[in-house]
């Protein structure tokens, strides 16, 4: 299976997914990390390579960062320059992270990535907006 | 495939996700005397429009459900145990049932982390069973299943 690191601020990723697993299940080969105020880089840093450890017998890795150019979205490019074949994808959401319940009949990492880039997108909603083009139907 | 499913959160994500586009599901049939009209405007905007969606009244439940729905996969869906026994009661014949989630309000009493009943609902509970139909407690697919029994006889 595809491995998975959700890296947030403050905790963020660890109650996504918690919220994901209360939703679809357990989430396999996935882990996370948050990086806090009082940490330094070298903490967060720390931080990845446990986690590519814990996930180094998984088939691909894919990195999903909360924000472009945060500490995180920073050691996730500096872990990319060390493994060319990782993917990182920034601005994860819960529609995406629920995609990954299904992650084990996919192909490789390419594949997932377009697949969570698809469906996050899809579900970011102007939900007046469709109230609107149902009733028109 | 009919999953029978007792949750008074009614259409929510363990029933959207984990459970009908995770099982690939095909239709979807609320069964509630009660639901108000805003309810109803809520849940045909937030159920996939690929999924056959009915809200369904007791009354005229039984010509939807006693033709043959085991073809394709699917669930009906429920507030409380009293709307299984109301469809024990027209005949429906229903094998398993799943508590999924019945939350805390003024009256019942905890038995599991999202399973709280009221002395009123374990009486419907043990009904529903010496129908012959076994009710579990489940919350998703994936988590196990266990027979409400053991709750519930303490």
């Amino acid at each position: 299976m595809i491995g998975i690191i959700v890296v947030s601020h403050d905790g963020v990723a660890e109650a996504m997914v918690k919220c994901c697993e209360t939703i679809i299940g357990k989430l396999d080969c996935l882990e996370t990390i948050s990086f806090f105020s009082d940490e330094h880089l070298i903490d967060l840093e720390k931080k990845f390579d446990v986690a590519l450890d814990n996930l180094s017998a998984c088939n691909g890795i894919l990195i999903l960062i909360d924000m472009f150019g945060g500490s995180p979205s920073n050691i996730a490019i500096k872990k990319l320059s060390q493994n060319p074949e990782i993917e990182i994808i920034s601005g994860f959401n819960i529609p995406m992270l629920l995609e990954l319940i299904s992650r084990s009949n996919l192909g490789d990492v390419k594949e997932l990535k377009e697949k969570l880039l698809n469906r996050s997108k899809a579900g970011i909603i102007d939900i007046k907006g469709l109230i609107k083009e149902r009733l028109k139907k | 495939m009919i999953i029978y499913r007792i949750d008074d959160r009614l259409v929510h994500g363990q029933v959207i996700v984990g459970w009908i586009k995770n099982l690939g599901l095909k239709w979807l049939y609320l069964i509630d005397n009660e639901i108000t009209e805003n309810q109803q405007m809520i849940m045909r905007l937030t159920v996939p429009q690929e999924i056959e969606f009915k809200i369904l009244n007791i009354a005229n439940v039984k010509d939807e459900i006693t033709r043959d729905l085991s073809d394709k996969p699917g669930m009906i869906l429920v507030k409380s145990p009293s709307e299984i026994l109301s469809l024990l009661a027209a005949g429906v014949k229903i094998k398993k049932v799943h508590i999924g989630g019945l939350h805390f309000k003024p009256g019942r009493s905890q038995y599991c982390e999202f399973i709280f009943l009221s002395p009123k609902e374990v009486e419907a509970i043990r009904e529903i069973i010496s129908h012959d139909t076994v009710v579990m407690v489940q919350s998703l697919p994936s988590r196990r299943e266990i027979p409400v029994e053991k709750l519930i006889q303490k």
